[in-house]
């Protein structure tokens, strides 16, 4: 079987070309991708194009950063602090990104066609909503009556995005990758990718995965490269590993309040550490790190 | 007489709406006053069911099933909520199934925009295009108005909220951009109640337009009109909404929310 790599995220990151289709793992407030987020940052990426679903938090970062070019998406909100995605929401307003929204389950569709290796999907969704107003017909939906019962269906393209950078809990050194928790999209996303990059808390033993194959999301051949660093999901959860950091959510969208704060939040979290260990002293070090932590013991 | 808050009044009367077997879709809240009417507010009123007349009510809340509601997480982080005792954890396509298949009985939903018909936005402020105030996008606001067999719109009155036409129908109602409800070929029964703090709504009105149904005490027609974008129909003789009974509020204020934390802003 065929194995992963095992990179640095440095590494990593050097390998998304600009102008990627890219898909990034998580939702709500976890498993999201963060310290690859402040990577590509870092390395100047430019004109991204992100396939979404709701994976907000990952996605502001890196429309705040000036990576993205346009974003298809299911919906972007802050859960956990009150108020929206600020980053992105201006980014829209001031017409700095391209913007394309489906319903959250015409999206999870899409994925799911693109990692069955199918061409499109057929959805009952989004009938007589504004939603297909705003796309163009025979180019991104048609609108056809199903050959078989008759019944009108809504056909929309397959998602299969160049690369989906996927936060998971462990992998064995061959790339057995296991996902606990909520999982949402996250396998779909990355069987519809040409290419899947997955960052992990920890190598584990490959007893440890025969234990339990049964969380294991995506077996390594999927995974063509792998990147291994503790707390990189930070400041979002990664469930058994370490909760959110409500603290610093609050002080990421405060920052995105004005310019000259977001350029502020940047400096200090993004351009000045010179890796993500420096990032993690910077955000609090060590307490910090033991208030986040799961419980060995409860698991949470 | 019994003394309530109103936001325990809000919760009554979404429970005494819920039925016995069904299932209730909850979505994942931001915080404040936003996290009370989305994910608060339908939890206390569907344990209130469970409790008083709908034992078998059982809810999802984000992708957990039927998690267990006599063990209310006290924090909503989510590793509190991953590890809520629960029956099911599901992906987001199974869900989609269950509501296309008719699964989802109620669908609690809120949202910045809503008109006399019942449509929903979540999406924009001003024109698609160049938006004015971009919002969150859609969640699954489209499939609770197309295949919910009930909607419930939980929100508070106040006429940015409640306007003649939305400016974008992210969820459709009973009649949007000139054509019913059945024209769209929507199975669900979409929005059937408009749940705000001044009282409660349904689309039974003349040409399925918001009507009031109850008005909550101290609640005048002026005040619902005034507070709303659209000429609103009000009843003459209007009922006043239904009021908590001492054991509905002892329930909620000793077994579902004692330290208040659903029902706090």
């Amino acid at each position: 079987m065929l194995n992963s790599r095992i990179l640095t995220i440095e590494e990593a990151a050097a390998g998304i070309p600009d102008g990627s289709v890219v898909t990034v793992g998580g939702f709500g407030v976890f498993l999201q991708p963060m310290a690859m987020m402040r990577e590509m940052i870092r390395q100047g990426k430019k004109d991204i194009n992100l396939l979404s679903v709701g994976e907000a938090y990952a996605a502001d970062l890196l429309v705040g950063g000036g990576c993205v070019r346009s974003v298809t998406l299911a919906s972007f909100g802050f859960e956990a602090v009150t108020g929206r995605s600020r980053n992105f929401c201006k980014a829209v307003e001031q017409g700095k990104v391209e913007v394309e929204d489906y319903s959250h389950f015409s999206m999870a569709s899409r994925f799911l066609a693109g990692a069955m290796g199918l061409p499109f999907t057929a959805v009952h969704s989004m009938r007589g909503s504004d939603l297909l107003d705003h796309l163009p017909e025979g180019k991104k939906y048609v609108k056809m009556d199903c050959p078989f019962s008759g019944e009108e269906v809504i056909l929309l393209p397959a998602a299969k995005p160049d690369i989906a950078i996927i936060q998971a809990q462990r992998a064995d050194m061959d790339g057995n990758l296991q996902v606990m928790g909520p999982t949402i999209c996250i396998e779909e996303q990355a069987r519809a990718a040409k290419r899947v990059i997955a960052i992990v808390e920890e190598i584990v033993p490959r007893s440890v995965i025969q234990a339990n194959p049964t969380a294991t999301l995506l077996p390594s051949f999927f995974v063509d490269t792998l990147v291994v660093l503790p707390y990189s999901a930070h400041p979002m959860a990664s469930y058994g590993y370490y909760d959110y950091d409500l603290e610093h959510l609050y002080t990421y969208t405060n920052s995105s309040k004005t310019p000259e704060s977001w350029k502020g939040y940047l400096d200090e979290y993004v351009y000045a550490p010179k890796d993500h260990y420096e990032y993690l002293e910077q955000v609090g070090g060590l307490r910090k790190i033991m208030q986040l932590r799961a419980d060995p013991l409860l698991g949470y | 007489m019994t003394e309530y808050t109103l936001n325990e009044l809000m919760a009554v009367n979404v429970a005494r709406q819920l039925h016995d077997d069904e299932m209730g879709f909850i979505g994942v809240g931001t915080g404040g006053r936003a996290f009370t009417v989305a994910v608060g507010l339908p939890i206390v009123a569907a344990r209130l069911a469970q409790l008083t007349h709908a034992p078998n009510f059982t809810i999802q809340i984000g992708t957990i099933i039927s998690p267990d509601l006599e063990n209310i997480p006290k924090v909503f982080t989510e590793n509190h909520i991953t590890t809520w005792p629960t029956m099911a954890r599901v992906r987001a396509d199974d869900n989609l199934d269950m509501f296309v298949k008719g699964k989802v009985d109620v669908g609690f939903v809120s949202g910045p925009q809503i008109d006399q018909y019942g449509n929903i936005n979540i999406t924009v402020i001003g024109d698609y295009k160049k938006p004015k105030v971009r919002l969150v996008g859609c969640l699954a606001l489209p499939e609770h108005l197309a295949f919910a067999r009930r909607a419930f719109v939980i929100t508070d009155h106040n006429a940015r909220t409640f306007v003649e036409n939305v400016h974008f129908v992210t969820g459709v109602g009973w009649q949007a951009n000139g054509k019913s409800r059945e024209e769209y070929n929507l199975p669900g029964g979409g929005p059937v109640y408009v749940f705000t703090d001044l009282g409660v709504f349904d689309f039974n009105g003349e040409g399925h337009r918001m009507q009031a149904l109850t008005l909550h005490p101290g609640v005048t027609p002026d005040m619902v009109q005034e507070k709303t974008g659209f000429p609103v129909i009000i009843p003459p003789n209007v009922p006043t909404s239904i009021l908590p009974t001492e054991e509905e509020i002892e329930l909620i204020r000793t077994k579902i929310d004692p330290e208040n934390i659903l029902l706090k802003y």
